[in-house]
């Protein structure tokens, strides 16, 4: 048994965010609070009057809901020149980069922000009209400067030198280390055996795999042309540099990309960790099956970008390997909702209201310091070089504190296959990244190479009769998933010899099985609903798919 | 009674008294929230005994709406019972699902001098009556189209003080944009 040594060094809540700089606006405009001495003076509220016209009769919220109806740049371009209110108003990044979003195209050359960049205008050309004397105060438009001001590196300051220190002491040991209770444990050498002994299932930091040392400069010299993946923009890797260097964004645009030209070069550079090599997705995209999810990605993002809270696709494992940045990471275990978040109960439906920057500003971040001293979180931070592994079901999120390049692999490795199996049998609408066209060919290939039991093959056929598989959107977008993912996975597995660990996790599943029903609240759910439906199907009434009893 | 045809009467600021179908009502979901509990045929209330007993009381439920006056909530109205029989599917953030076209009634409906234009808009707010809410917004956005700065300031009456160099930067601003 290994040992995890605990050093206390301090009081966990030592670690709190710093206290919030107030930045000033480029415009003048100031937050709400100041608007009592605004409305102590006449004068300033016959100015106000004045300079917005009819649109003073309206709240701020509703303003902002109508310049986002405006789908013609020059349009907003010109609200804002009729007066100086007007121009703060039309000055909001959020409302041109909506304005791109909804309908992107090529961007040749980013000028610093969206309304420069949409524009056309160089920032030398650009008007700076200010608000001064409390002229306007809204924190429907300062909110989203202060949140883009936010500096992480200041306001995270105690927590990253007691990572510093932590990382520190763990090169000079040999020991698991972790310096407080409710931060993620650095361990040294992960070997496959001691994963998946004792690690699988808890977050956990590992250093250097001689992972390359990749930055933002780098891959832009290499591949400047190239078009990575940015959410809903595609720009090549020069553009979106200029975008890293300057922007005014409260979450800025992260890239995210699997499947450009550079990636496909970029994956033969790096090995995967050693522990993370018993991957038994590798099924889909082997011996002449192809229909993998999108697996492997590189990440790159500013200072300040980040994902909000989530849990991986598909019930997959992951790991994460900072090549420049440091990373803030904040995990939960899969029963532990994270503050700021609400979900129903089958987690169809994750709303994380807010970004990054006002979860923190909220005090979000300091509840789960809370929590971290009840041991049900556990946060950390990534320095270039470390690898962090996010295990199956667990709620994440990160912050790059710096301008950040990182690799990751979503994996599932051996001892997560019942959970994995778990959740394609009973939560298929949450099934993501699995194409029908591809999953089509798949099965078809199956069927033509193997012998496959009658109920299995059955099940195959009427997939590849229906509709459903002519259709090669991401399965995630479609409302009647129907893709026969666990029926394949579990013909895959065995294909490739791995039978006895699929016993074996069908035997985990039916406990895991037994034990939700038992932690089901009372009242009817729709599982129940479900269960007499079925029920009933096997006493006569069928709905065509159920031919899983009929053996 | 059942819940179908019971009546809601809505006060305005002004003392109007509005008597509609609680059906017409319910467009909005303020009010809906507001009436949840009140009403026999709700089948996730039955427990409730002292609710259904109010049902038997036959007095229409009255309703203050001390932020709307009469002739803003009359059209609001008019549009409730336009569209009492279609239903518009919101998430649970309020935000519509599907995107309904704006019908020729509508632009008609929407065809009113701005005062009043805005007074649907906050209306509609305070209601939370979001398909109303959107195609209000929409007009004013619709207003400013194609339109120069002078044209705007005249259309939503509107004074500036930006300096001379101001003023001369803007001409520069909006040149170069044009010129692209």
């Amino acid at each position: 048994m290994t040992q995890v040594k605990r050093r206390k060094v301090g009081k966990a809540s030592a670690v709190t965010t710093s206290r919030f700089t107030m930045y000033s606006h480029p415009l003048g405009v100031r937050p709400l609070g100041n608007s009592l001495a605004a409305s102590l003076d006449p004068s300033i509220q016959k100015k106000r009057i004045e300079l917005m016209g009819l649109w003073h009769l309206l709240p701020d919220e509703i303003i902002m809901n109508i310049l986002g109806m405006v789908e013609d740049p020059l349009d907003l371009m010109r609200l804002g020149h009729a007066s100086r209110i007007l121009y703060a108003y039309t000055y909001t990044e959020e409302l041109w980069r909506n304005m791109y979003s909804r309908n992107p195209w090529e961007l040749q050359e980013w000028k610093g922000s969206w309304r420069k960049t949409i524009l056309g205008i160089d920032a030398e050309e650009e008007v700076t009209i200010l608000c001064g004397q409390n002229l306007v105060c809204s924190d429907v438009l300062y909110r989203p400067f202060q949140c883009s001001q936010v500096s992480y590196a200041e306001i995270f300051q105690s927590l990253i030198a007691e990572q510093t220190q932590d990382r520190e002491l763990f090169r000079l040991t040999d020991e698991h280390v972790s310096i407080q209770k409710g931060r993620i444990t650095r361990v040294k050498d992960m070997s496959p055996t001691l994963f998946a002994a004792e690690f699988h299932d808890t977050p956990f930091i590992c250093p250097s795999f001689d992972w390359p040392n990749w930055d933002l400069d780098y891959l832009k010299n290499r591949f400047p042309d190239v078009k990575f993946r940015q959410e809903s923009a595609k720009w090549p890797l020069a553009v979106y540099a200029q975008y890293c260097r300057k922007n005014a964004d409260e979450s800025p645009l992260y890239l995210f990309d699997c499947s450009s030209e550079a990636m496909k070069v970029l994956r033969k550079e790096y090995a995967v960790p050693r522990f993370s090599q018993d991957d038994l997705f590798e099924v889909f995209n082997k011996q002449g099956i192809e229909c993998r999810p999108d697996y492997a990605w590189i990440i790159i993002g500013p200072a300040g970008s980040g994902s909000t809270f989530h849990k991986d696709p598909n019930h997959t494992s992951a790991w994460n390997a900072a090549l420049t940045g440091r990373k803030l990471w904040h995990m939960l275990p899969h029963d532990v909702v994270p503050p700021g978040v609400s979900t129903d109960r089958e987690e169809n439906e994750v709303t994380s209201p807010i970004g990054l920057a006002e979860w923190v500003v909220g005090g979000f971040f300091n509840d789960c310091v809370k929590l971290c001293e009840k041991g049900l979180c556990q946060i950390g931070i990534t320095f270039p070089g470390e690898c962090m592994y996010v295990p199956a079901g667990w709620w994440h999120s990160v912050i790059n504190l710096d301008d950040s390049v990182a690799l990751t692999q979503n994996f599932v490795p051996t001892p997560k296959l019942a959970h994995a199996l778990n959740f394609l049998k009973n939560k298929p609408q949450q099934v993501s990244g699995f194409h029908g066209a591809d999953v089509r060919k798949s099965v078809r290939h199956l069927l033509d190479t193997r012998e496959i039991a009658e109920n299995k093959r059955r099940t195959f056929e009427n997939f590849l009769e229906s509709k459903t598989s002519d259709n090669n959107e991401d399965c995630g977008v479609l409302t009647d998933f129907s893709l026969p993912v666990l029926e394949l996975f579990e013909e895959l597995l065995i294909a490739n010899g791995l039978e006895a660990a699929l016993t074996k996790a069908q035997l985990e599943l039916a406990v895991l099985e037994k034990e939700s029903r038992k932690n089901e609240p009372k009242e009817v759910k729709r599982n129940e609903v479900w269960d007499s439906l079925v029920e009933g199907a096997s006493t006569g009434f069928s709905f065509g798919f159920g031919d899983e009893e009929e053996d | 009674m059942t819940q179908s045809d019971m009546k809601v009467v809505l006060i305005s600021s002004d003392d109007e008294r509005f008597v509609v179908d609680r059906k017409v009502a319910e467009k909005s979901l303020m009010i809906k929230n507001m009436l949840k509990h009140v009403g026999n045929n709700n089948n996730d209330d039955d427990s409730d005994e002292e609710e259904d007993d109010d049902d038997q009381n036959s007095e229409p439920y009255e309703i203050p709406i001390s932020s709307v006056r009469g002739s803003v909530m009359k059209h609001v109205l008019d549009w409730c019972e336009h569209y009492k029989n279609v239903d518009f599917p919101t998430n649970d953030d309020g935000d519509l699902i599907a995107e309904h076209p704006v019908s020729d009634w509508d632009k008609e409906f929407l065809t009113v001098d701005q005062e009043m234009l805005y007074g649907i808009i906050l209306a509609a707010n305070y209601f939370n009556i979001k398909p109303l809410l959107d195609r209000a917004c929409q007009q004013v956005a619709n207003m400013i189209k194609g339109k120069s700065p002078e044209e705007i300031r005249k259309t939503f009456n509107i004074s500036n003080d930006f300096t001379a160099e101001e003023e001369a930067a803007i001409r520069r601003e909006n040149e170069w944009a044009e010129d692209r």
